[in-house]
């Protein structure tokens, strides 16, 4: 059975839609519209930690999406009060099945914890990816503190998620 | 009520000060600021301020799209912080 770590979350289920067993479900993902294609997903417990029925593939009978959120109705939760009682689960997906993306982007959990280096010096782990309004920022934890570096191609040479390695060509000012 | 006109945008000329001397010079370095009411010109761009927004300096490289606006409103003083923990989510992002 494959590890909790190999699934990724696209969504939380908020509330119960109607008499019939809808879910709402807040969109977690940058690919609303992967919603209409599913065909099945896992259900995840923060609290607990652990899977709905024992990490049961559920199959997804009816989605309708909005701006914000989808509304899904999946097989075998046919009463509102089976949807209230998964209030606050997470949807989840195999990771094998996220969307692909082009070679320049990369998904933000693929990026935390890389080592970042300072034309060859390391400098620190990023920590988070943080916005301020004027871009994504990665957050790097260092010996001195705190660095925040804007993710751009005048700062940033290279992002290799495969080996954990962030390469840098830093100002003057930033360290 | 907006800004008469008369008196053209707010600078702050010791950063436009600083501005000149790098551009003389043809040097990059991260400038801090605390001046967030400063509009950003057509000679910022390219380079990247610290702005201090309270708590502590958020980098802002300029760009030619950020040219009339504030340097503050780059560099938000509240954040939202959402209570992800460290789940792993379908959200990507890039070079810009």
């Amino acid at each position: 059975m494959p590890e909790k770590e190999s699934y990724i979350c696209i969504g939380k289920i908020v509330k119960s839609v109607g008499l019939k067993g809808g879910l709402k479900v807040n969109l977690l993902t940058d690919f609303p519209e992967r919603f209409l294609e599913l065909k099945q997903v896992f259900l995840f417990d923060e609290t607990s930690d652990l899977f709905y029925r024992n990490r049961e593939a559920l199959r997804i009978i009816n989605c309708n999406l909005n701006k914000s959120f989808a509304v899904i109705m999946i097989e075998g939760i046919v009463n509102r009060d089976q949807a209230d009682n998964l209030r606050n689960y997470l949807v989840m997906i195999p990771e094998h099945s996220r969307i692909k993306l082009p070679e320049d982007k990369f998904y933000y959990y693929e990026v935390i914890g890389c080592d970042v280096y300072n034309r060859g010096e390391l400098i620190g782990k990023v920590d988070n990816i943080v916005n301020y309004g004027s871009g994504d920022l990665l957050s790097i934890k260092s010996s001195k503190g705190e660095i925040l570096i804007p993710i751009r191609d005048e700062f940033i040479v290279n992002i290799d998620t495969a080996g954990r390695r962030i390469d840098a060509d830093l100002i003057e000012g930033f360290c | 009520m907006s800004r008469s006109l008369k008196k053209g945008p707010y600078l702050d000329f010791k950063l436009i000060e600083k501005i000149e001397k790098l551009n003389a010079q043809k040097q990059k370095k991260v400038i801090k600021t605390w001046s967030r009411s400063c509009t950003i010109t057509p000679d910022f761009v390219g380079h990247t301020f610290a702005v201090h927004n309270g708590n502590k300096f958020i980098p802002v490289y300029i760009s030619e799209n950020m040219v009339g606006h504030k340097l503050g409103e780059f560099s938000h003083t509240r954040t939202f912080r959402a209570h992800s923990g460290q789940r792993k989510e379908e959200k990507a992002g890039g070079k810009s």
